[in-house]
């Protein structure tokens, strides 16, 4: 019998739903039960100053990012998650999600959820962390020429159905190494496609299910070294699969994270790298600005992202950020394309974050857009975002 | 042949040695928020605070814990648990106990800790 993945993700799913309710109805544990809520909010007009019309380039002025997360514990065992966004793309789900933790070492995780890649995506809720955005590598649509770049490399959060594993393991109070193994359904795109379609994700129309019936593939390790008040995190991420409805076109995306707290200052660094598949076409002299090489069309292009920041606190109220982050594409690109074969954008954020009264905060930032195929660019940012 | 043209060749080393002064400047700054309005602590729970501070901010401000204050010992038992087991959370099964305690001091003695209003 071929045991396909199609067939073994939801008999897991399944599985683990099933234990999960079986646990939750032990009467034992019908008193235990325990629902918290959370929520967020932020607010935050974008100027290009340097432009005149600035939303020929950015979705600039102002955006509202909104999150209500309820979690239902089930027992010691067993809990639930659910969390609704209203941001530029209307009403998302942004959790809504099973846990079932067995030990530290083995819980699964299965629904719509955020698939542990690199450090910054469980940061992604403007209430916990300083700037308005996010950094290069996972921007959603807040980054300047952001069509040309087609935004990030993997946009945060990433929202998909699935199932995770995942445990973390503490071998001495100073050493926690932590691991996370999933299949999502993966980005998606139309045949023939050049690029991922994030639309494609977030359409009811075309149905929050996987477009190619074939997951994609990925997972995470992170060792944590931990002494009193300092931490240094690695972490290694890896996900591929395909993202067209045909499983013709490939892509695979990696990345190394880098976290040193020392107190309350905070040295954090990524990088991704995202090779992708673009389809060539019956004639790839029509489709594509550059000509064959020497072994003909390259059908791959390679978009690396990384950043690196400070955060120190300047006083008990005020935060301080530096950030340095960029995006580099290498590769064939379609004649309608601005972008060259090789492209890079890098980007100076300096910004404050000042709390105001309970977990409200104003966030001040100025980017500095240093572009290789445009003119350089300025974006300044104010919001207001608090915590419920 | 197509040159990227970018600043990236910029010499970075006097931003970087700002970044350490600040750094060192600031890193042994006092945590707060979490005991405001609290009873003095015994030296334990101001210890256990300051390490709840700290694992905390790993993730978020750690308003978001001081604003919750008032939700009650059970519910600190769910979100210490549920903190602890997130990705590279860095807070072992024998902190989040240490954690705990800090937060059920608080809830045993700050009278004017209601929810939202810390």
């Amino acid at each position: 019998m071929i045991h396909t993945p199609r067939a073994s993700i939801p008999c897991l799913a399944a599985s683990v739903v099933a234990l999960g309710a079986t646990l939750a109805a032990s009467p034992a544990l019908a008193d235990k039960i325990e629902r918290n809520f959370a929520g967020s909010i932020q607010l935050d007009y974008m100027a290009v100053p340097s432009t005149s019309v600035g939303r020929k380039i950015a979705l600039d002025a102002a955006t509202a990012e909104v999150s209500l997360k309820v979690t239902q514990d089930f027992g010691e065992r067993m809990s639930a998650s659910i969390k609704l966004c209203v941001a530029c793309h209307g009403v998302e789900t942004g959790m809504a999600f099973f846990d079932l933790r067995l030990a530290d070492e083995l819980s699964f995780r299965v629904g719509r959820f955020t698939p542990q890649f690199g450090a910054f995506p469980i940061r992604h809720d403007p209430a916990n962390h300083r700037t308005s955005d996010k950094p290069l590598p996972y921007d959603m649509g807040r980054m300047l020429r952001l069509t040309d770049w087609n935004m990030g490399i993997l946009p945060s959060p990433w929202v998909d159905n699935g199932v995770e594993l995942s445990g973390s393991h503490f071998f001495s109070e100073s050493i926690q190494l932590d691991y996370a193994a999933y299949a999502v359904g993966g980005p998606r795109a139309a045949n023939e496609a050049a690029d991922f379609d994030y639309k494609l994700s977030r359409s009811g129309e075309l149905y929050y299910v996987d477009n190619n019936s074939r997951p994609s593939l990925g997972g995470r390790i992170a060792l944590n070294l931990i002494r009193n008040k300092n931490t240094i995190t690695a972490g290694l991420s890896a996900m591929a699969g395909t993202y067209d409805p045909e499983n013709k076109l490939n892509y695979a995306i990696a990345g190394a994270d880098l976290l040193v707290q020392i107190s309350r200052v905070f040295v954090r660094a990524e990088y991704l790298v995202r090779r992708t598949e673009m389809a060539l076409g019956t004639d790839p002299s029509l489709r594509f600005k550059y000509g064959a090489g020497k072994n003909g069309y390259d059908a791959y292009f390679l978009k690396q992202g990384f950043y690196a920041e400070l955060e120190v606190p300047i006083s008990d109220r005020v935060d301080g950020i530096v950030r340095w982050d960029g995006l580099r594409r290498q590769g064939n690109v379609l004649r309608t394309s601005e972008l060259r074969s090789d492209s890079a954008v890098l980007r100076y954020t300096l910004g404050a974050s000042i709390r105001l009264a309970g977990a409200t905060r104003i966030k001040l930032s100025g980017e500095a857009y240093d572009f290789s195929d445009f003119k350089d660019e300025i974006a300044v940012h104010l919001a207001v975002a608090g915590a419920l | 042949m197509k040159i990227i043209k970018t600043r990236a060749s910029r010499d970075p080393s006097g931003v970087l040695a700002a970044m350490i002064t600040i750094m060192l400047a600031t890193a042994c700054a006092e945590p707060r928020g979490l005991l405001t309005g609290a009873a003095p602590p015994p030296p334990d729970i101001r210890q256990a605070c300051a390490l709840a501070t700290t694992k905390c901010a790993h993730c978020h401000p750690i308003e978001r814990v001081v604003v919750s204050r008032g939700i009650g010992e059970r519910r600190w038992k769910m979100y210490v648990e549920q903190m602890r087991l997130k990705p590279s959370s860095g807070i072992s099964a024998a902190e989040g106990d240490v954690i705990f305690s800090c937060l059920r001091f608080v809830e045993e003695t700050c009278a004017e800790c209601k929810q939202g209003r810390s």
